[in-house]
């Protein structure tokens, strides 16, 4: 009996425990859902640690110390790093005034007597860049020879008068620094954006997302200050951000809500641009003080700021291409089909075609040498000259449907745009007025302008920044992108975005196709390999899109594979994608 | 709901309010202990109640613990293998072969691509931490070699840690010390864990985990524990509440009904409901009630045959008595005729004839009470007449026993409405009592007034009354010592009918008596007929005996004031009874009540 007993109740225990089991060992499948939770808004950095002198260091210890301390953004008065100073130079110093990027090392002639009253401390090396209080990354080349003074105080080496820059290394650079890219509505208010790259160190108390949109708040850069204007009003601040769940919340001080309600739009935009690759698949909710904005809450999904793109492109853009002396354009499927209107009939004959970006778009062209046409693409549509003149560059066309052209005419250069037939003169700097223009290309954004010129030691490329006043234009701010020493003879230019330029040159080793960074004036690593046996006319670029012909070939880039694959055959020239 | 004392609008001293408030406390103690007292309800929820908050408080406690514990152990693993592994891989990074240590500005200077060995260190461990935790490498030995990740305060690393890594002779060697996460710019600090080694040399690589999320875990999973243990107390309070409720509810009726079934309402009986415990307690307690409802009909209807049945035979008596009387009168008075042994017989037969009629006028008297036939004949009254008329009429007894009476009376009249042939025989029997038990001794008889009520005390100092003999004294054939004959010849039914009297006037007749003290009856009575009677102008016990008391603080327990107070409402209660019913239910405890024979 009480076996049995025993039995049933052990029986039922096993039941009972099995059916309660913690964690399940059976169930039904079920698709996993996304993870996120992950917060890509705190970005994972490395901070370099600021140490005191050491105590008896040696003059090379105190400068290899003093450099370390320079390169920790703990503190923004480096206190730290001022120790190292002798007390009358620690007042003095000012390293706020610029940042030099540097690769080399400190090198120390000879250990220094203990008897003696001053030791020198030599740092040797290249100049990398400088970055100026804005945040504008400026490229230099040629040697450093920094020297550092060093006398006793009170039995310990420290630095005599430092330079009044903050010295730091490439890897310091890499640490402490982010390159981002700041966007800021076009002046002219038009719906759309214009990136503005600038190097920031991170600020450690505040993290990479509050530093990115401080640095937003600050404004743009000199270089394209006339050509854009921030929606957010002046004053605004930023309190922080956080994150509750799947939302960021953005919480600025209560200047932001004098932006006026016509802005608004903008300045969503400039804070989901700005943001972009931070609060991917996240809400942004703009709150002032803790409140919500204007008492209602403003938030809003960056994805709905697609329009306000600064490449303005779609993410496949329509290509067309020339062949037999015929506009087509590129099918979906492949092949192609010819365009309708003027520049898909044989009557005129026109070369280096430009594509609008409206739609029906419109296609500029020189025709006969004696100017630039326009015709739409549309059936039975004619040629019209917009812009007249001889030894015109190829056409380019902006965002706002003006068609840009430059010309050498009575010993002086001059850039026109014309908008609906109506050609202007666009006013440029004297320096450009000298030089000649060869080729000329405005960025899809519409702020910038980047020119081929030869004012004599060679071809150079050169970038400029358009300011717009009423009808009227102006080219400012022109800035060397690529110096004729290059060693390289430019061939041909054109906008892959916003941000970078492709570079396609000659040199003794073949053609070589770059991309540089407008803003920082630099080549980037990625190298677009090229076939050294194939000899490229002309290129054109679009976000992700590398188009280039030759040997009667159109051909497409593919950043996976890395190689080049036809996309025309049969005599197909002059790839063309629509603005840049 | 006593009113605070500050809204009073008189002004009172602090000493005062103090008195109050404490007054007030001590009365709602009062009132809370006999709430507690009478409450089964109240004590089974509370006891409950306390229990299971004692369960409930040790298990959440234990259960905390092991939460707790398992949770942190759980993370401190994870951390010790992350650091483990992060470690081995730093150790790669770091490890000699390179140029030497620490040195960020010198490695680069050839333009090759090998990069500051801590630099790399550092972003391979912060790309594997990914944000998870922070990462903080010293290196004392050499220059600009220390790296902190993220918006981490390197200081959060503990003095005490960084000492015993330093000092750690193995390398790789994991320390582990609970500390405070402390941050740059806004975040708060928060409780985490660091994990320190020591590697290729100088180099000390920390691990700071940070613990927030398992803190608010188990803060949300304490939140939850105490709310369900509140809710669970609660709960089982609530049960014990409806359980007790159950059992208590058929109980309290029941006393109800008891007490109505007490209180004479025979008729009072249970609902049954069910078949349970409850239910049969309501079955017995109705048989019960209607058991005892049969048996006290039968013994009303037997005690008022009985008392029929005394008055009958009283009357029967009578007539033959009176037969039996006159020629005993006769033979009486031709005594002298007699020899002398005849005619002492003839004075013995006229002597307890005398006896057996005023014996038999008692009996009819009592019998009467005991019907409720007595009606009271009211008048207004000087009570000094009325004691001195009783006086009187015990005087020639008083002599031949050799007593003295003395006699304190008020000086001005003493009037009140009350029947002065009941109240003179009541006197008179507490006389004759007195002069029966003084032994020869002064009998003082006191009157006293006061606004309300009349009394008059009659003391004696003869053998009195042993404890407990105060209230026996009024039982009907009574007799303090029963080899004790009765020398005057009282019927024994004096002091009862007397005390039938008193009630009958709606006042008090009250004994005292000490052992060799003495003995004093008081007989308290209200001045005007039919008002309640609050109190009493004389004390029942006499002022000279109180004194040597107090004196010698020795308290006869049956003269507490108590004790008193429940006699004189049992006495009430009986009367209450009588009128209620209508007859005089016979004491039980008389057992003489029909030696009449």
């Amino acid at each position: 009996m009480w076996t049995n007993r025993a039995v049933v109740v052990g029986v039922a225990l096993t039941l009972v425990s099995g059916g309660c089991a913690i964690v399940p060992t059976s169930g039904s499948p079920r698709a996993a859902e996304e993870d996120n939770s992950r917060d890509t808004l705190s970005q994972p950095y490395v901070r370099m640690i600021a140490e005191r002198p050491k105590k008896d260091a040696s003059p090379s210890d105190i400068v290899k110390g003093f450099q370390s301390a320079m390169a920790s953004f703990d503190d923004s008065s480096l206190a730290i790093a001022r120790l190292y100073l002798t007390p009358d130079s620690a007042q003095k110093w000012n390293p706020g005034e610029e940042t030099r990027i540097y690769e080399g090392k400190v090198s120390e002639k000879a250990a220094p007597d203990p008897k003696d009253r001053d030791a020198t401390v030599t740092l040797k090396g290249n100049a990398v860049a400088t970055i100026d209080p804005e945040g504008r990354y400026m490229p230099t080349s040629g040697e450093v020879v920094q020297t550092f003074t060093l006398v006793k105080v009170e039995t310990q080496w420290r630095i005599l008068s430092p330079p009044n820059a903050r010295l730091l290394s490439a890897d310091d650079l890499k640490r402490a620094y982010r390159k981002i890219d700041l966007y800021y509505p076009p002046a002219t208010r038009v719906t759309g954006l214009v990136a503005d790259r600038v190097w920031v160190p991170i600020d450690p108390s505040s993290g990479v997302p509050e530093t990115r949109v401080r640095r937003l708040l600050g404004g743009p850069t000199r270089s394209i200050r006339d050509a854009v204007s921030s929606a957010f009003p002046s004053g605004t601040e930023l309190n922080q951000i956080t994150v509750e769940g799947d939302t960021v919340v953005v919480d600025f001080s209560p200047a932001v809500e004098s932006v006026s309600s016509d802005r608004i739009d903008a300045m969503e935009a400039q804070l989901a641009w700005t943001l972009r690759d931070l609060v991917t698949g996240r809400t942004i909710e703009i709150r002032v003080n803790g409140e919500p904005f204007r008492g209602s809450g403003l938030r809003f999904k960056p994805t709905d700021y697609a329009q306000f793109d600064p490449d303005v492109l779609p993410a496949k853009p329509q290509a067309y291409y020339m062949q037999g002396g015929k506009f087509h354009w590129v099918k979906d499927n492949g092949g192609g089909d010819l365009v309708l209107g003027a520049a898909g009939e044989q009557a005129t004959k026109f070369s280096f075609p430009a594509v609008s970006g409206e739609f029906p778009a419109r296609v500029a062209a020189l025709v006969n040498g004696n100017g630039v046409y326009v015709a739409d693409m549309a059936g039975g549509s004619q040629w019209q000259r917009w812009i007249a003149g001889k030894g015109l560059t190829p056409p380019s066309w902006d965002r706002y449907r003006y068609v840009w052209s430059a010309e050498r005419a009575d010993n002086e250069t001059r850039v026109w745009q014309a908008y609906e037939g109506q050609a202007r003169r666009v006013i440029i700097p004297a320096d450009l007025a000298t030089g000649r223009i060869i080729a000329l290309r405005v960025s899809r954004d519409g702020a910038r302008i980047a020119m081929k010129t030869d004012s004599g030691l060679g071809a150079e490329v050169k970038i400029g920044t358009i300011v717009r006043v009423g009808q009227q234009a102006r080219i400012d701010n022109v800035q060397t992108l690529v110096g004729p020493d290059s060693g390289q003879d430019i061939v041909d230019i054109a906008w892959q975005n916003s941000a970078e330029l492709l570079v396609l040159s000659k040199g003794k080793g073949g053609q070589q196709l770059a991309k540089w960074s407008v803003m920082e004036g630099m080549a980037a690593d990625t190298v677009i390999r090229l076939d050294p046996q194939t000899k490229i006319d002309s290129i054109v670029g679009a976000p992700d899109h590398v188009l280039a012909d030759g040997d009667g070939e159109v051909r497409t880039y593919s950043v996976e594979k890395r190689a080049w694959t036809a996309l025309e055959k049969d005599g197909a020239t002059t790839p063309v994608y629509p603005l840049g | 709901m006593p009113a605070p004392a500050k809204t009073r609008p008189r002004r009172r001293t602090p000493r005062q309010i103090a008195r109050g408030v404490r007054r007030r406390a001590r009365r709602g103690v009062g009132t809370v202990r006999r709430v507690w007292r009478r409450s089964l309800q109240l004590r089974v929820v509370t006891s409950t109640l306390v229990l299971s908050m004692a369960v409930v408080a040790v298990l959440g406690v234990f259960l905390m613990q092991s939460i707790v514990t398992s949770v942190l152990k759980g993370s401190e693993l994870a951390a010790l293998q992350e650091s483990r592994a992060n470690i081995a891989t730093a150790s790669g990074y770091l490890a000699p072969p390179l140029v030497e240590a620490g040195d960020p500005s010198q490695d680069n200077g050839s333009g090759g691509q090998t990069g500051n060995p801590v630099e790399e260190a550092a972003n391979a461990l912060v790309t594997r931490a990914g944000g998870r935790y922070d990462v903080v490498i010293f290196n004392d030995a050499g220059v600009g070699a220390g790296r902190a990740s993220g918006n981490l305060d390197y200081g959060s690393v503990p003095d005490r840690l960084r000492a015993k890594v330093q000092a750690s002779d193995e390398e790789g060697k994991l320390w582990k010390q609970p500390c405070t996460l402390r941050y740059l710019g806004k975040k708060r600090p928060e409780a985490g864990i660091v994990v320190g080694a020591r590697v290729n040399g100088s180099y000390e690589i920390y691990h700071l985990f940070p613990l927030g999320e398992e803190e608010r875990t188990l803060y949300a999973v304490q939140r939850m524990l105490i709310g369900v243990g509140v809710a669970l107390v609660l709960l089982l309070a609530a049960i014990a509440y409806l359980v007790t409720r159950q059992v208590v509810t058929p109980v309290r009726l029941a006393r109800q009904a008891a007490e109505r079934l007490a209180a004479g309402r025979l008729e009072e009986r249970l609902r049954v409901r069910g078949e349970d415990d409850l239910a049969r307690l309501a079955t017995s307690f109705n048989e019960m009630a209607s058991n005892l409802a049969v048996k006290i009909h039968q013994l009303e209807e037997l005690s008022q045959v009985q008392r029929q049945f005394v008055s009958d035979v009283s009357h029967e008596l009578r007539t033959p008595l009176t037969t039996v009387r006159m020629a005993a009168d006769l033979l009486y008075e031709s005594r002298e005729d007699f020899d002398a042994p005849a005619a002492r017989s003839a004075e013995l037969m006229q002597n307890q004839l005398e006896r057996f009629e005023s014996m038999l006028a008692d009996l009819l008297e009592i019998s009467r009470y005991d019907a409720g036939a007595a009606t009271l004949d009211v008048e207004s009254v000087d009570m000094r007449d009325v004691v001195l008329r009783a006086v009187g009429d015990s005087e020639a007894l008083a002599e031949r026993q050799a007593t003295r009476f003395e006699l304190r009376l008020p000086s001005e009249p003493c009037m009140a409405e009350v029947d002065s042939r009941r109240v003179e025989r009541i006197l008179r029997n507490l006389l004759f009592n007195a002069i029966e038990h003084g032994e020869g001794r002064d009998i003082v008889v006191t009157l006293g007034a006061d606004r309300d009520a009349v009394a008059v005390a009659v003391r004696d100092h003869g053998v009195g009354l042993k404890p407990g003999e105060e209230n026996l004294v009024f039982d009907r054939f009574w007799r303090a010592d029963p080899s004790r004959a009765r020398t005057i010849g009282g019927t024994g039914l004096g002091l009862a009918i007397s005390r039938e009297d008193a009630i009958l006037h709606g006042g008090w007749l009250q004994a005292w008596g000490l052992p060799g003290e003495g003995t004093q009856f008081r007989l308290s009575l209200p001045r005007v007929a039919g008002s309640d009677l609050k109190g009493s102008p004389l004390p029942l016990v006499p002022p000279e005996v109180e004194m040597r008391r107090t004196w010698r603080t020795h308290v006869t327990p049956a003269l507490s004031p108590v004790a008193v107070a429940v006699s004189e409402v049992g006495v009430r209660l009986q009367d209450h009874a009588a009128s209620d019913i209508g007859m005089r239910s016979q004491e039980s405890t008389d057992p003489g009540g029909f030696n009449v024979d």
